[in-house]
This record gives C-alpha cells, structure tokens and sequence, in this order.
C-alpha cells in the first residue's frame, strides 16, 4: 500500500469520525482541529500526513508483534 | 510543609482538558497528605509562580499545559511562567510537565542546572473522544515516581502505560487517538532516569558534569 492510499483510508476514518461526533477535535499543541480540518489539512501538510502515516504504520507493526507473542509465546 | 507547586493556566480550548486532569495529581497529594500550592488559571502568572517557587525553595514543580521548546507559558498564553531567563529557580529539584515541546531546550538546561524533569521533546497530541484514557497517561508518571516512589523504573512504566492505552484505543475503534497515544509515549523523557541525548551545541557543563568529583583530602 503506497502512502497515498494509506492516506486515503485514514481520510475514510476521519470522514466517519466526523460524521458520528461532531464535537470530535485532535489537539496538536495549541491547536484544536476537527476531523473536516485534518482531512484538509492531510493533502496540504506534509508533516502532519508523515506524522500520521508514521504512528499507523507503526500502530499495525506492534499489533502484528503483540499478536505473534501471543501465538508464539517462546519465540525470540 | 510544602512539597509541591502547581501551575495549571486556564485560557483557551486546551487548556480546560489539561487542567482538569491537573485536578488528579491535587487528589493523589491530597490522599497522601502532601501539602502544595495551587497555581491555577489567574494565579498561573510568572510573578505568582517565581514568588511561589522563592518562597518554598524545597518544592517540587509540576506544570500542565502550554509549553514551547524553551519555556512554559502562564496564564493567558503570552507570557512564560518559566523561560530560560528564571528557570535557575527549578534547579536541584524535581520538574513534572504535560506540556509541548519544553524537555527539548528547557528541560536540558534544568538537567543542566542540576534539576530532574520529566518533558515531552514534541507537541503532545490527544483526541477528546479519549479523555481519560489520555489524562492516564499524562498523569501516570507522576503516580509512578512521587506517589509509588519507583524512581528507577517510573519512565519504562509509562511509556509501557502509554503502549498499552494505544493498543486498547485500536481496539476500541479509536485509532487517531491511538496514533496520538503512540506518539506522546515516543516523546516522553526523564532527564536523569535517562540523560539528554548529546546535544548538536555540546555542554561543557552536562560533560563536566560526568566527570568523577575529586574529593578534598
């Protein structure tokens, strides 16, 4: 899967995010954003869309880790 | 006696989030019968936090909310509660934060100074749809080192803390705050549990600092 597309499933979730809570904000430092202005702000900002596409990939790696330790308890 | 002050500033759509979950530490101190100062919302001022921190100068300090590479902003976002100008005041004691940015200039030069602080290197980042799974992490340290008093071990506890809460938000359908979880544990430090890393400048005093003291004779 090629950034972009991640970055189009991730679009899906904060699409769904918004339309199920509209009081939903991410807050990055001092700023406080809605699903709609990340969605936004995904096509603009490089470094948030690296930010995220960093943790989901990352995210998937240790859910995949934490599922084989759990299958495979003695595996090194 | 008092053992801590805390600054818990109240202005803007972030800050009410970080101050309640403020509200925690103030119940742990108060459980354990610790004695503190409240410096929250108008009382959050550089002045009332320099005076605070002159006049019980055995006080630990813990602040929660807006912070920048090099300080901690007071009330109303302008000016700083703790810059790199007074924060001397911090030295030889231990700093507790949940703000942005601060452990990456502010908290090296505490370290330097002697003090211990706990920091976040980068924008901490949270969702409002998990709150209180966010307030435990922010909080979690704190309950780890000065409640438990498991010094050695309090940064691995939390940031174990910080991977277990974002494994449970992906399976609570929540995975944008677990992606913020992941990312708050990733940028969590201790200054003194671990060292700042080597800085681009060098210190002459961090490296003096390694040095074995030579003792009177």
């Amino acid at each position: 899967m090629s950034e972009k597309e991640l970055t189009a499933e991730i679009k899906k979730t904060l699409t769904k995010i918004a339309n199920g809570n509209s009081t939903w904000r991410l807050i990055l430092g001092r700023e406080s954003l809605s699903a709609a202005d990340v969605i936004q702000r995904l096509d603009k900002d490089k470094k948030l869309r690296n930010w995220v596409v960093k943790h989901y990939v990352g995210l998937a790696v240790e859910i995949e880790q934490r599922a084989r330790e759990k299958m495979f308890p003695g595996e090194k | 006696m008092i053992e801590w002050i805390i600054v818990r500033p109240l202005f803007d759509e972030v800050t009410p989030h970080s101050y309640a979950w403020c509200q925690e530490i103030l119940d742990w101190l108060k459980e354990k019968g610790v004695e503190f100062v409240d410096l929250g919302a108008e009382d959050a001022t550089r002045d009332k936090v320099e005076a605070m921190l002159r006049k019980y100068p055995q006080a630990n300090f813990c602040f929660y909310d807006h912070g920048n590479a090099d300080c901690l902003a007071a009330q109303g976002g302008k000016n700083n509660a703790i810059d790199l100008n007074n924060c001397d005041l911090l030295a030889n004691k231990e700093t507790y934060t949940m703000a942005c940015l601060s452990a990456k200039v502010l908290g090296k030069e505490v370290w330097n100074k002697g003090g211990k602080y706990w920091g976040y290197t980068d924008s901490f980042a949270f969702t409002t749809d998990s709150l209180v799974e966010f307030r435990e992490a922010a909080n979690c340290g704190f309950h780890y080192l000065f409640i438990e008093g498991d010094r050695k071990n309090a940064l691995k506890r939390a940031k174990d803390t910080f991977s277990r809460l974002a494994l449970e938000l992906v399976e609570a359908g929540k995975i944008f705050a677990a992606a913020c979880m992941r990312n708050d544990g990733d940028i969590l430090v201790y200054y003194n549990a671990e060292k700042p890393e080597e800085g681009e400048k060098g210190c002459l005093l961090a490296f003096l600092r390694l040095l074995p003291f030579p003792k009177a004779s």
